[in-house]
């Protein structure tokens, strides 16, 4: 299948095929689509030899195979390339099986197989051309779907429900009303009417359809429920400021591990190294981590004020002033810096101090556009002064520091130069979208 | 078409077969002399015609009022295109972005994938009422009432600016009606027609008898005007399958009350009640017993009752199938004015096929084929009919629409009418039809139930027998109030 993946990828005009991982990741990987409106912990992990498990975040490509976890708070859209759509909930998995697809003619198979969890779909192009071109798997039984919106949890026990949501017969939208065959045991039960429902059990033949309570549709509901507020989403700048609003606890999960441990094959989940890291635990390494349980679409400002204290030169005995520091984070772009008054990474000694009797307005900084925010180093440090060399050279050693808190950083000032040295440090905090 | 009455009630005659052109002869003369000048030269020609202009306006009534909903439902998300896949792909958290993509998903017609998308909003920012309005009406339009009923629910307390608080609770209302185990509709309608040859005068302004023309001095072309009244009710009970299977019963009532041509008043009853079933995959069924009552000039005409079966079933989102079948007896009845009419009863069976396509959401055209089995006790009312049609409904924007179509029928009868012609009659006639709706609620919120629509018509019948040969055309305006509960 795998092959047959790669014959067709050609004819992929969505999607190419790219590198999951800077260091070590195959080069095969097939991108299948993207991941949406993701909350809480969410990972992936591509079955290709040298491939690690990565987090998962709105935006990011899911690849054909991925198998996608999430969280006790974790929820997702995975988004197909024919616009078939998976929402996943909390606590669940699911493995995409099999995708191919040609956009030129909107023919090709979707497979998948949900091992746990609460889970909803809608049908895309593929099925929409040829409704039996769609099926999924669960731990017991199988969903033949046609051409519908369906949803579905798995128990702890194996057992699961199964619903149709749509769309039923003599609806208004000129759809072709939906069904899907659930499988087990030999036997077949055909969902014809939305707010119908089968289970399954282990071993056991689909029950014959029943109407579902509005408890049991509330167990397959997957969006938060609603709250007080009065939004316009025509105002697209505001809401896209309210997401990430809400209220889950922010966690992440990175890796640990050396390379060996990285490298998994398909079915070799158990024993995938993640470890589950809080923002108030200062395991959190790195600016990738708390970028990916950050709020997307925003920006953090970090800035601070300090004092310095100088001697010898143009300080005399003693003189001290004040500086500042501050720089920004774009999380979406992951950039620091960016340009424009005060939106770079800058120091800043203000004018009356020893080290600026009079006129010092410039700010010594630099911009700096990152790829990747692991690119910082491991222990989260930012800056260091020898990014400075360029600008000013006496300030070599100054920089900024990550202090693994979710809204602090130290500034560090130091300066040699004229006959006089400079030490001072600085605790700064954030406003905008902060971890 | 002129009646003779003579042969009406020869019943011993009919049924041996006996019906030789010479015992016909002088009492076709005097019959046919007393019709060329008497009172009933004010009934129509085609009486084949007259019995089908109830059938063809309330059907033509009824596809408006469906298209109106069509129209209806599109204009929540007028105006809205060019967002695309790839674009939301790349940022798929953008609510602006997937709130323009929704609605450019709906104009396409793809409501599941709309459903999908607004669920990602919700799932990014659920505190958007208007998000959830939309997706309300999505799942609702999907046939998914319980988890529609639920979003609306959800949001209805929320503050919100009246207009939005409106529509939300006159959604709520209407899932809520559809959720019921039985629901009531109901309809009323009203409005005129003007007709340039109600009676259906020959185009050449004369008549065949015995194959010689004799020119009209009575039974000339008359235009008219009418005042048409429609109503309607209807129930359906939903038992409560998975299947989704209802039972259904329909009363409609038709007048069309002429100004000057009193002869031609129109008056239909119709009702039948059957089952709806869902075959799944085989598509959907509707098994009917349709009764019609019709009088003409205040006297009972004809009544109809038989079996009705229909099939549909879509194939995709832009394509659908139907089918129907139906047989009944036509039963006529004497009139002072057709005191010939029982030479009419007898079987009718008509089938029609055709295929459905929505090139666009804006626009569906509908392509059918039908054959008609017509029995009479006289041979010469019997016929043979094919029908091929086209129609398309285009959906102009706030809740506006045109409908056109054309129809072109030939009907081959069995034998010929000897008074009138040795030549058996053959008919081909062509009908183009264009009615255009539009919501009175667009002029004034409380007329929000109000549909008018004007209708205009050109017939054209040629015939072997120029006494059938004629044009006329119709325009018609009606108002029509709908309810539910």
């Amino acid at each position: 299948m795998i092959k047959k993946i790669f014959s067709t990828a050609a004819a992929i005009a969505l999607f190419s095929t790219q590198n999951a991982f800077a260091q070590g990741a195959a080069q095969q990987l097939t991108s299948i689509g993207a991941a949406g409106a993701v909350a809480g912990r969410v990972t992936a992990l591509a079955p290709t030899e040298g491939a690690i498990g990565r987090v998962l975040s709105s935006g990011k490509e899911v690849y054909f195979k991925d198998t996608i976890a999430t969280g006790a708070r974790g929820r997702l859209q995975i988004m197909l390339a024919d616009q078939t759509v998976f929402t996943i909930g909390p606590d669940s998995e699911m493995l995409i099986d099999e995708f191919v697809y040609d956009p030129f003619t909107d023919t090709g198979k979707v497979a998948a197989q949900v091992t746990k969890g609460v889970f909803r779909f809608v049908t895309g192009k593929i099925a929409r051309k040829k409704p039996s071109a769609m099926n999924v798997k669960l731990p017991n039984g199988t969903i033949g779907i046609r051409g519908t919106l369906a949803a579905g949890k798995i128990n702890a026990d194996g057992s699961s429900i199964v619903a149709l949501l749509g769309p039923g017969t003599g609806n208004t939208a000129g759809e072709r009303p939906g069904s899907v065959d659930i499988t087990n045991a030999g036997e077949t039960v055909t969902l014809l009417r939305p707010g119908f429902a089968t289970i399954i059990r282990p071993g056991a033949p689909p029950t014959p359809p029943f109407q579902l309570s509005p408890d049991q549709m509330a167990q397959l509901e997957l969006k938060p429920a609603a709250e007080a507020g009065g939004g316009d989403p025509d105002k697209s700048q505001d809401d896209a400021k309210r997401v990430g609003q809400l209220g889950e606890t922010k966690k992440v999960s990175t890796i640990v591990g050396g390379e060996g441990e990285e490298t998994r094959k398909q079915n070799d989940i158990i024993g995938f190294a993640i470890q589950e890291v809080d923002f108030d635990d200062p395991n959190i390494i790195n600016w990738d981590a708390f970028r990916a349980a950050a709020p997307t679409s925003s920006n953090a400002t970090y800035s601070g004020n300090g004092t310095y204290t100088c001697t010898g030169g143009v300080c005399g005995a003693s003189g001290s002033g004040d500086w500042t520091a501050h720089f920004e984070v774009d999380w979406v772009n992951k950039t620091v810096g960016g340009g424009g008054t005060n939106s770079h990474v800058a120091f800043q000694v203000s004018t009356g101090g020893p080290l600026c009797p009079s006129g010092c307005s410039s700010e010594y900084g630099s911009n700096i556009d990152l790829t990747n925010f692991s690119q910082l180093g491991g222990d989260a440090q930012l800056i260091q002064g020898q990014h400075y060399a360029g600008t000013n050279s006496e300030f070599n050693g100054s920089g900024l520091q990550f202090n693994n808190q979710p809204n602090t950083f130290t500034g560090i000032l130091k300066y040699v130069g004229q006959g006089s040295s400079a030490d001072s440090t600085l605790t700064g905090s954030c406003s905008g979208t902060c971890p | 078409m002129c009646e003779y009455p003579i042969n009406s009630d020869n019943q011993n005659e009919q049924e041996t077969g006996v019906n030789s052109i010479s015992t016909q002869f002088s009492a076709f003369t005097l019959s046919a002399i007393l019709c060329l000048a008497g009172p009933t030269a004010a009934v129509a020609q085609n009486l084949d015609e007259e019995i089908q202009r109830p059938a063809t306006a309330t059907d033509r009534q009824q596809s408006a009022l469906e298209t109106a909903d069509r129209a209806e439902a599109k204009r929540v998300v007028e105006g809205e295109t060019g967002v695309t896949y790839a674009d939301v792909l790349k940022d798929p958290d953008n609510i602006g972005l997937n709130y323009k993509f929704a609605k450019t998903q709906v104009a396409d017609g793809d409501l599941k994938g709309a459903a999908a998308t607004l669920e990602r909003i919700l799932m990014i920012d659920p505190a958007l009422p208007k998000i959830r309005l939309f997706y309300g009406i999505v799942l609702y339009r999907l046939g998914n009432l319980h988890e529609a009923l639920r979003e609306l629910e959800s949001i209805r307390k929320l503050p919100m600016d009246g207009g939005l608080k409106g529509e939300i609770e006159a959604y709520i209302s209407r899932i809520q009606k559809q959720m019921r185990r039985t629901n009531w509709r109901g309809m009323a309608g009203v409005g005129f027609q003007f007709d340039d040859n109600r009676n259906a005068s020959p185009s050449t302004g004369k008549k065949l008898f015995l194959d010689t023309p004799l020119t009209l001095t009575t039974g000339l072309r008359r235009s008219d005007f009418s005042a048409l009244f429609l109503l309607g009710a209807g129930m359906e009970h939903d038992l409560g399958l998975q299947g989704g299977h209802k039972l259904f019963a329909n009363l409609t009532y038709y007048r069309s009350e002429q100004t000057l041509v009193d002869s031609l008043d129109l008056q239909v009853y119709n009702w039948d009640f059957g089952t709806k079933l869902n075959g799944g995959r085989w598509g959907e069924w509707s098994v009917a017993l349709p009764f019609d009552h019709m009088r003409l000039s205040e006297e009972t005409y004809l009544r109809t009752y038989g079996l009705r079966v229909d099939w549909n079933k879509r194939l995709n989102n832009k394509l659908g199938l139907y089918t129907q079948v139906q047989g009944s007896k036509h039963d006529y009845v004497k009139t002072a004015d057709v005191p010939t009419a029982r030479e009419r009863t007898g079987n009718h069976f008509h089938i029609d096929w055709g295929a459905q396509y929505a090139p666009a959401p804006a626009h569906q055209l509908t392509g059918g084929l039908g054959y008609t089995r017509q029995q009479a006790s006289r041979d010469y009312f019997a016929y043979d009919r094919w029908k091929i049609e086209g129609k398309h409904a285009w959906l102009l924007g706030k809740g506006r629409f045109l409908l056109s179509g054309v129809t072109v029928q030939v009907d081959g009868y069995d034998e010929k009418e000897a008074a009138i012609s040795a030549k058996v009659r053959h008919d081909e006639t062509v009908r183009l039809a264009s009615t255009f709706g539009y919501p009175m609620g667009n002029l004034w919120s409380p007329l929000k139930n109000v549909l008018w629509t004007f209708t205009y018509e050109y017939y054209h019948a040629n015939s072997n027998i120029m006494n059938y040969a004629y044009t006329n055309n119709k325009v018609a305006t009606m108002f029509t109030y709908r309810w539910d509960r």
